[in-house]
């Protein structure tokens, strides 16, 4: 019977000794369990008179089929194990939670400094993370495959980007003929005039080509968008599509809207549909409305000729690319049948090509800069978030000293390690909670601060904070605790338990070197970012001393429809000086001028002949007709022969200005004054050079010089049609003249419906482009300050806590007569020794990683040995000054008290 | 001749297991042998079925176990009836009896009411 009774279990262990652990134990706890019972039952049929074998097999008889019964046990037991070892993780989390809570509390002070600190640390990345979403990661709203949308400009050979706005013809020879693409569409911004009068106001619209929203894929939220049907050409149909925002503020987000009418530039647009909420268009801020191309273009694009002229350049032009066409070849196509249909020499010649950047890439920038900025940023705000890490694990740290005794204890009541490493790191968790709590503050904060200067051309349409942020921020916070409390956690449950009993948990060296290593790395991080912001700031500050040939914070350019109340073109020049007059007479206005064009506005082309002795040379430029006074408006310097002046009039021998680009370039070293060029007709006599001007930005900040020539306004007014007031504003503030300058302009001629009136530094492309540098030049600067501060704090955590410890010694230095001088040398020689090692170490980090920002900076080497000087200075300072107090507590030790308390 | 054994419903078993624990903690045969005393004979249930119901219970956290050590130096598992085993007792056996009351009315009803 004994081999029966070891047998049955055996067999059964065999069969199933594929499982493994836990299972196995829970095996044999249930064999143990089965064979107690039979025993126990056995016994009492025996103690009851019943044989042996009689009884063993009652006992089984009772228990139920065996192996059956026993293996449905054992599914039951399995079932049963797995719910209970879940709760028991739960209730060991509680229970670890709780116990962290209430140490938490215990010191509130020391948690606070450590949720803050986190929360700066935390909060940076959130606030970087918001930023870095809206413009890089988040595709536009409600666009469908944004990644086949493409940017198509026009460069030559080498300038990929050259001229980034194209002319109707091209854009319609390229819709109609490319085959790589499946669409292609142009857009215009233009400032909107709504109504008339004193109640007049003004809206951002876009003209768009009536294949507009279906080539995005975007739907309307109420009614309907363009069909082809609304634009055609030349007057289209005067139907607009509002944005969901001025649907709301303008018809209160009634359904009524559909079918309103809007007063604006001079024709009354019906109301058809509104776009959903968030729906931006391809860039990051959309308009108040969208009205059809043809409808709007007269009015407020290119003129009255716009859809045939092709010397000019105003229209953004954006293609949807075929599937499986690369973007280099759409565009290669685009550019042979613009070149075939022979509409504009301009920028289809053999040395111009076109280029496809994807919208994704260009958003919130005009060449990426801002995303590379961004990308860099958002490597810095990490470095923040370590530095305050590096913070927390020494303050944590220096607290897990502090409480060796009572961990000692804790141990040596048989708390396993494992066990205390979970409760410390749940600990620095939750203390990551809170400050990730506190962090989503800061990122509210912080993000609407950074939107609000830096990208207030853009509307959020939603707050800083979304579902995007706290997932990140959660994230960030859960990892952060995490890797904080590992360390200190690992450092405290080593503790060699007898050692700290015996000593009553002194500080041993070893502890003190981990913290000192970590201060230095804080140190280091702390120059990087200082460095990084010192290079941004030094490159912006010679970023705005740029000469642009346009004084961008004192120049402003003001617009009116005058086509819209029905004024011939003819009067144009008469309301024009008028307003001039007017304008003149404003306080704070020391020049101001009229042209047809101004820089970073809508660029027109024209051919120019100097005839010569054997062959005329071509010398095709950019052009522009201006008053007198044009370049003093503007602040461009005159470099050779004179200023238009009031006397170049229509019935005066021509003259012309030319650019120095245009005067290298086509004259070379030669003195291009006195030079005679045929220009605009070859029936009129020859223009001559009377003055050089030095180059003025055309379209953007960063742009190759164009050749560009200037003709007096009264000797080619009917060159161009369009007329732009320009106003110099030297004393007092922009802002208040601006205002004035636009009332002078609303009245000058009665029923002018709005005048929009803006500096140059607030135009689109001014600010979009100084954006980046901005943008590094204000983040770098917060992270650097927030880091400095950082590095403070620790290095006067480390080093008070090093005197606390070292009380005894410096007790007996005083006592055996040292002078307090010197007492308080050594303990700031630590200090600035600390930081000393850490200025080196990120001198060196910071060299080397500069070489990845070169390209973002402007004129700035990255190597500016002026700004690490200056960095390495303050950061010795900050060491110097966080050893200040402990140094002063030092030389203030009662040797008697220091003494006495061993 | 004693009467056939009656078979017991399995959530009669769990209620029996929980009243039986609620003097004090058992191990399985003592579960048993109470079973058989305070029931006389009358309940037919097999070991194997007594198990898993204590297994059951346990996973429901109605009773908790741990291994100890018998009178006569054995190793035994222990059941014990938890906070929670007790409450759902108490509810359980409130609408049993109820239950069983209103059959046994029922049954019971004099035929001439009718």
């Amino acid at each position: 019977m004994a081999a029966h009774r070891e047998s049955l279990p055996d067999r059964i262990r065999r069969a199933f000794r594929l499982d493994a652990g836990q299972s196995r134990s829970r095996e044999s706890e249930l064999d143990d369990e089965i064979r107690f019972h039979l025993d126990q039952r056995i016994e009492e049929l025996v103690a009851h008179g019943w044989t042996r074998d009689d009884a063993e097999r009652e006992a089984l008889a009772r228990f139920g089929p065996y192996e059956e019964s026993r293996n449905q046990l054992l599914a039951t037991a399995r079932e049963r194990d797995e719910v209970l070892t879940m709760f028991a993780r739960f209730d060991a989390i509680r229970s670890d939670t709780r116990y962290a809570l209430r140490q938490i509390l215990r010191s509130p002070g020391f948690s606070i400094a450590i949720t803050l600190t986190f929360a700066l640390g935390i909060g940076a990345n959130a606030t970087m993370f918001a930023v870095i979403d809206r413009l890089l990661l988040r595709p536009p709203a409600f666009v469908v495959h944004p990644q086949d949308i493409m940017r198509l400009a026009a460069g030559t050979k080498g300038h990929a980007f050259t001229q980034q706005t194209l002319n109707y013809p091209v854009f319609r020879a390229i819709r109609d003929h490319a085959a790589g693409l499946a669409d292609v569409t142009a857009t215009y911004d233009a400032t909107v005039p709504i109504g008339r009068g004193q109640a007049a106001q003004q809206a951002a619209g876009l003209l768009v080509t009536g294949n507009y929203f279906s080539l995005l894929g975007a739907k309307p939220q109420i009614g309907r968008v363009f069909q082809a049907a609304d634009d055609v050409e030349p007057l289209g149909s005067p139907v607009a599509v509002l944005s969901y925002d001025y649907w709301q503020s303008h018809f209160g987000g009634s359904d009524a809207v559909l079918g309103r009418t809007l007063d604006a530039a001079g024709r009354r647009f019906t109301v058809i549909g509104v776009m959903p909420r968030n729906f931006t268009g391809l860039d990051l801020d959309g308009p108040d409305m969208w009205l059809p191309m043809s409808a709007g273009a007269a009015q407020l694009g290119g003129g009255s000729s716009w859809s045939t002229n092709s010397s000019g350049s105003w229209l953004r032009v954006y293609a949807r690319l075929q599937p499986n066409v690369p973007a280099e070849r759409a565009a290669s196509d685009a550019m042979r049948v613009a070149r075939e249909a022979a509409v504009s020499a301009w920028f289809t010649g053999k040395d111009w090509s076109f280029g496809a950047l994807p919208i994704m890439e260009l958003r919130g920038s005009s060449q990426g800069v801002t995303s590379s900025v961004t990308r860099v940023l958002a490597a810095m705000s990490l470095i923040v978030l370590l530095v305050a890490c590096a913070n927390v694990a020494n303050l944590l740290l220096a607290r897990g000293l502090r409480r060796r005794e009572e961990i000692a204890v804790r141990l040596a009541l048989g708390v396993s390690r494992g066990r205390l490493l979970i409760h410390l790191v749940t600990e620095s968790a939750l203390l990551a909670m809170m400050g990730g709590v506190v962090a989503l503050l800061v990122a509210y904060l912080g993000g609407g601060a950074v939107f609000k200067l830096l990208f207030s051309d853009v509307n959020l349409h939603s707050p800083a904070i979304d579902g995007r942020v706290l997932a990140f921020t959660a994230i960030v916070t859960l990892l952060t605790g995490l890797f904080t409390g590992l360390l200190p956690a690992l450092q405290v449950s080593r503790l060699d338990l007898a050692g700290v009993l015996k000593t009553g948990g002194r500080q041993s060296g070893h502890r003190s070197r981990t913290r000192t290593a970590l201060l230095v790395a804080q140190a280091a991080m702390s120059v990087v970012l200082l460095f990084g912001a010192g290079l941004f700031e030094r490159s912006l500050t010679k970023l705005s001393d740029m000469r642009l040939g346009v004084d961008v914070d004192r120049v402003a350019l003001a617009k009116m429809s005058l086509r819209s109340i029905g004024r011939p073109a003819s009067d144009a020049d008469r309301i024009f000086s008028q307003a001039l007059d007017r304008v003149r007479a404003i306080p704070g206005v020391s020049h101001a001028a009229v042209a047809a064009t101004a820089p970073f506005g809508a660029s027109f082309g024209v051919g120019i002949v100097i005839p010569g002795r054997d062959s005329s040379i071509h010398a095709d430029a950019m052009y522009n007709i201006v008053t007198a006074d044009y370049f003093r408006t503007l602040g461009s310097r005159i470099l050779r022969g004179r200023d238009f002046t009031d006397a170049d009039r229509e019935s005066s021998p021509r003259v012309m200005i030319v650019n120095q680009m245009w005067a290298t370039h086509y004259l070379h070293d030669a003195n291009p004054l006195g030079v005679c060029a045929r220009i605009l007709s070859d029936s009129l006599p020859c223009a001559e050079v009377v003055g050089v001007v030095e180059n003025v930005r055309r379209q953007s900040i960063f742009e190759d010089s164009s050749d560009f020539v200037y003709l007096p306004l009264a000797q080619a007014k009917q060159a161009l049609g369009n007329r732009e007031l320009l106003v110099r504003i030297d004393n007092g503030r922009p802002a208040a003249a601006l205002e004035s300058v636009r009332l002078a302009l609303q009245t000058a001629a009665p029923g002018l419906p709005f005048a929009d009136v803006h500096l140059f530094a607030s135009d689109q492309t001014v600010t979009r482009e100084f954006r980046p540098f901005r943008l590094g030049a204000a983040m770098f600067g917060a992270f650097g300050v927030l880091a400095l501060a950082l590095a403070a704090i620790g290095i006067y955590g480390v080093i008070s806590y090093n005197v606390g410890q070292r009380t005894r010694e410096m007790g007996v230095r005083i006592a055996l007569g040292a002078q307090r001088g010197s007492v308080a040398r050594l303990v700031m020689r630590q200090g600035v020794f600390v930081t000393g090692i850490g200025v080196v170490i990120g001198a060196a980090v910071g060299l080397v990683g500069s070489r990845l920002v070169q390209h973002l900076l402007y004129e700035e080497s990255a190597r500016d040995p002026g700004v690490l000087i200056l960095v390495a200075a303050v950061l010795l300072a900050t060491g110097a000054i966080a050893s200040l107090v402990p140094a002063w507590r030092a030389v203030n030790t009662d040797p008697v008290t220091a003494l006495r308390a061993e | 001749m004693a009467p056939v054994p009656l078979p017991v419903l399995r959530g009669t078993l769990d209620l029996l297991v929980l009243r039986a624990l609620l003097s004090r903690p058992m191990h399985g045969y003592e579960i048993t042998s109470w079973l058989d005393r305070h029931g006389s004979g009358n309940l037919a249930v097999l070991d194997s079925a007594l198990y898993q119901a204590l297994y059951r219970l346990e996973r429901q956290r109605l009773i908790g176990a741990e291994w100890g050590v018998t009178d006569n130096n054995r190793q035994a598992r222990y059941y014990h009836v938890t906070a929670r085993g007790r409450a759902h007792l108490r509810s359980e056996t409130e609408s049993w009896l109820r239950y069983a009351s209103t059959v046994t009315a029922l049954l019971t009803a004099p035929l001439a009411a009718e």
